[in-house]
């Protein structure tokens, strides 16, 4: 019997959320079962659901997430153990045993937190970066004109690996924090690390956001419905029109670094930033839209980042959950350690209050970055846009006492809209200066690119044939730039806490489907799908 | 209940209303001539929409095998037999069924050729998804022409007004060696066709069937494309369906290829050279299966005539060689 048939890794273009399988065929087949099944059931039907979705893409691979879960499981209920023998042995101790007894118990605890932390981080590391840390110790020995040369495996890595290891390290952690209780129920752990809407791009959430709304999911409600279907209808707009479109332009300047002058690097850097926003965003909006319509509230993503005032702001509203996770697991940990804890007094007594905690602060925000930047991709380029961003945000720190002086001396209302637009430009700058350096292919690729933006900056190359040979024309700009400004308009009602579905919901039955009408017409039509286009992957599907 | 009703009701006429408007923008987006300047992709291999009614009697579908390995006018010298090239880059089986059935809509051929390039590549379910609904609603293929649009044509009737002058056939003359190393080696192992592909060229055979045009399959010589698994495959499948199958990699002593100089890119497909071999066999089986008249000399074909010349100038023109 031929078991290939039961279409294993065969829906690969399902990890895209606007691919024709997954919204025409997958979704609909999945949402019907899910409705005309009874409510008791419906917990298990998602999580089957869940499950065909990684195997339709990911085949056989579907283990690596199935083992992690019951590894997961596992780590929880022997910590929850541990806890309890640690409660029965300290109850009744005179308060002077007590101390030692715990740390005693929290010798233990710590132990298999590290294990189970070990276990998950050292999966990812093996299969996403063994080929880049070997690469690089024999491009060492190479230099050293040594013989040896360390073999190199391929790994077939599972689709969402640095997502869900990111999940199952937060709910051990949380457990071993006490945070949350163990859960002992295996099927709403497995639930929690595979409901298929996140899987793919994260967004990264914590068992305590999740897993009970997932386990506890009911009807499909009318209102969640639409809600959900507005919100994919959204996303779709800004992946399809705007993303799709501007990356024929960007990938031809990126993959010709020495082909263009100054100025047509500074559009293909700032089109490269607009179509990861649009890209990611866009998948965000149709992974919450479609956890809406199972009446699951997943955590945002994005919050409007464009409208930051600096890097560090920028990064508190760009891939939320990351940061968040970043924040959590790594900054606090390092700066709640004894040592840096002695570190900082020490230090807070030299250098005052301000420049004291940024001793041990900057160590851990150091880790941070150096952790973010892999966490994207194994390779110099995105080590070099981690280390670039953790400079920014440090010297942010450093020259904060002084640029409040300087501004008073100045006379610069900083409260003034004005002062706010200069913040705001002068961080996208920043920030796109950033992802030029993570979309080169490499970082001596990245360095050509930004050298050439002084060494060559003019703007020959718009004259006559240049939108031709990078594979636009000046229409697909325009309706780029069209939506770009759609976006930015809901985006500036939504800063004003404006809702536009909620507002939408009060208008009547005709105004709103006559918008909804025009949104479908509008990426129908202008969307850059079908002939004379290469459908493009979601980009944080490859993180 | 009446909640859950009445929201039915409401989505099942929401979805109606956007069939509509689906169906209101493929009338103007639907592209209104098939000229290069109207229909922008594969304008060539539409040039039998401006053909005049039934006068096509062979038509090649497939992928650009087709259009560098066959010259329709070639054929049309030597047997007076009239035939269209149906082929565009990369063509997958979906987009081939549409030319199918576009081609039917006006023309009556008696043999249907498929190119077997085109039958054993993998095509995605995504691909047929969103291609599919396109016969249906053309707007979902066209939408790109809002770029091109004025304003007069909008809401035109469909005129076609093209009529290619190598009935689908592209002229290569540049020659490119190909490397003909492990080119049909021997092998007992047969290739993959996926499901969906046997599928579909079941569907043109039914196609054939139904309209009582002879199917054939043949492969094109090409030392890149083609190999022994591939045809081992498709003896299978031309036998599971009971038609001819010709397979020019393994006719050298008939068709006798040159891989120095009848390839243009070393061995992916044939130039003009390599195509006049495999014309004239072609024209040769079609004119011995007996089922196809000489339409030289009849009226209502004399444009094939005028066609011919100006194909045999353009030859001696680009390849800068006489006629032969």
């Amino acid at each position: 019997m031929d078991l290939s048939f039961l279409l294993a890794g065969t829906g690969k273009t399902m990890t895209s959320f606007f691919s024709m399988t997954y919204l025409f065929a997958f979704l609909p087949v999945c949402l019907i079962v899910y409705a005309v099944t009874p409510k008791k059931a419906k917990k298990y039907v998602l999580l089957a659901e869940s499950l065909l979705f990684f195997w339709l893409v990911s085949g056989a691979l579907v283990l690596y997430l199935i083992l992690s879960a019951v590894s997961v499981f596992c780590f929880g209920l022997w910590l929850d153990k541990l806890q309890q023998k640690q409660k029965t042995a300290l109850k009744g101790l005179p308060k002077e045993e007590k101390k030692a007894a715990k740390q005693k118990h929290l010798r233990k605890q710590r132990a298999v937190l590290a294990l189970g932390v070990l276990i998950h981080i050292g999966m990812l590391l093996v299969l996403k970066y063994s080929e880049f840390f070997l690469g690089n110790i024999n491009s060492i020995l190479s230099a050293f004109n040594c013989p040896f040369r360390m073999y190199i495996p391929k790994f077939i890595m599972p689709v969402g690996i640095s997502f869900f290891t990111l999940q199952a390290v937060s709910y051990i952690t949380d457990v071993y924090h006490g945070l949350i209780a163990a859960d002992r129920n295996f099927p709403r752990i497995l639930l929690f690390m595979s409901f298929f809407p996140q899987i793919v791009e994260g967004p990264i959430c914590r068992y305590g956001q999740t897993a009970e709304q997932l386990w506890n999911v009911g009807q499909i409600k009318y209102r969640s419905l639409t809600f959900g279907l507005q919100r994919i209808l959204f996303g779709m707009m800004k992946k399809i029109v705007v993303a799709d479109r501007l990356d024929p332009l960007v990938k031809k300047v990126f993959d010709e670094p020495n082909s263009f002058d100054g100025g047509v690097i500074i559009l293909a850097a700032v089109c490269y930033t607009v179509q990861l926003y649009m890209d990611f965003s866009g998948s965000m909006d149709a992974v919450l839209g479609t956890a809406e319509i199972f009446g699951v509230k997943l955590p945002e993503n994005f919050q409007r980042p464009f409208f930051s005032r600096s890097v560090s702001e920028f990064w508190k509203r760009w891939h939320i959950t990351l940061g968040a996770w970043f924040k959590d697991y790594i900054f606090y940990p390092v700066t709640s350690s004894k040592r840096m804890k002695n570190l900082t007094s020490s230090a807070r007594k030299k250098l005052g209050n301000h420049y004291g905690p940024l001793a041990a602060g900057g160590i851990a925000l150091f880790c941070v970055w150096w952790c973010n930047g892999l966490w994207h991709g194994a390779g110099w380029n995105f080590i070099f846009f981690g280390m670039y961003h953790f400079v920014l945000i440090l010297s942010g720190n450093l020259i904060e006492p002084l640029v409040k002086p300087i501004n008073n001396k100045l006379h610069i209302k900083t409260d003034s809209a004005g002062y706010k637009v200069f913040q705001i430009i002068r961080t996208t700058i920043l920030v796109i200066i950033g992802e030029l350096f993570f979309r080169a292919n490499g970082i001596a690729s990245g360095m050509q690119l930004f050298g050439r933006i002084f060494s060559d900056l003019t703007f020959r190359s718009f004259d006559g044939g240049l939108l031709y040979r990078l594979g636009v024309d000046r229409y697909d700009l325009i309706i780029a730039a069209v939506t770009v400004v759609i976006v930015f308009i809901i985006s500036i009602l939504n800063e004003k806490c404006i809702s536009i579905r909620e507002a939408l919901e009060k208008k009547s039955l005709v105004f709103r489907w006559c918008i909804l009408y025009v949104l479908i017409l509008y990426i129908v039509v202008f969307g850059a799908y079908s002939f004379g286009y290469i459908p493009v992957d979601p980009m944080y599907a490859q993180f | 209940m009446l909640t859950t009703l009445k929201n039915t009701l409401k989505g099942i006429v929401f979805t109606v209303i956007l069939f509509a408007l689906l169906l209101l923008a493929s009338a103007v987006f639907i592209p209104k001539d098939n000229t290069k300047e109207v229909w922008k992709y594969d304008y060539t291999a539409n040039g039998f929409l401006a053909e005049p009614k039934d006068t096509i009697d062979v038509l090649f579908l497939g992928d650009s095998e087709v259009f560098s390995g066959v010259s329709p006018l070639r054929i049309w010298e030597k047997y007076g037999i009239t035939s269209y090239c149906c082929s565009t880059g990369k063509q997958r089986l979906w987009y081939t069924l549409e030319y199918l059935y576009q081609f039917l809509e006006n023309q009556s051929p008696k043999v249907i050729f498929l190119e077997t390039d085109l039958v054993l590549k993998y095509f995605s379910v995504d691909d047929l998804i969103l291609h599919a609904p396109e016969r249906y609603l053309p707007v979902l293929r066209y939408h790109d022409r809002w770029k091109q649009f004025s304003f007069t044509e909008l809401w035109q009737a469909p005129h076609y007004s093209y009529l290619d002058k190598y009935k689908g056939y592209h002229i290569y003359g540049d020659a490119n060696a190909a490397n003909t190393e492990k080119y049909m080696d021997e092998t007992n192992e047969s290739a993959n066709m996926s499901k969906m592909n046997q599928l579909y060229v079941d569907t043109i055979f039914d196609i054939c069937k139904r309209t009582g045009a002879k199917f054939v399959l043949y492969s094109t010589p090409s030392t890149k494309n083609w190999n022994m698994k591939k045809h081992n495959r498709t003896v299978t499948l031309a036998e599971k369906l009971g038609v001819d199958y010709i397979d020019f990699n393994l006719l050298q002593d008939e068709v006798k290829i040159d891989w120095d100089k009848d390839t243009h890119d070393k061995g992916d497909h044939l130039n003009y050279y390599g195509a006049v071999k495999v014309s004239d066999y072609l024209g040769k089986y079609l004119s011995e299966t007996g089922i196809l008249k000489n339409h030289k000399g009849e009226s209502g074909y004399g444009s094939w005539n005028t066609a011919f010349e100006a194909y045999k100038k353009d030859v001696e023109k680009k390849l800068n060689i006489k006629y032969e």
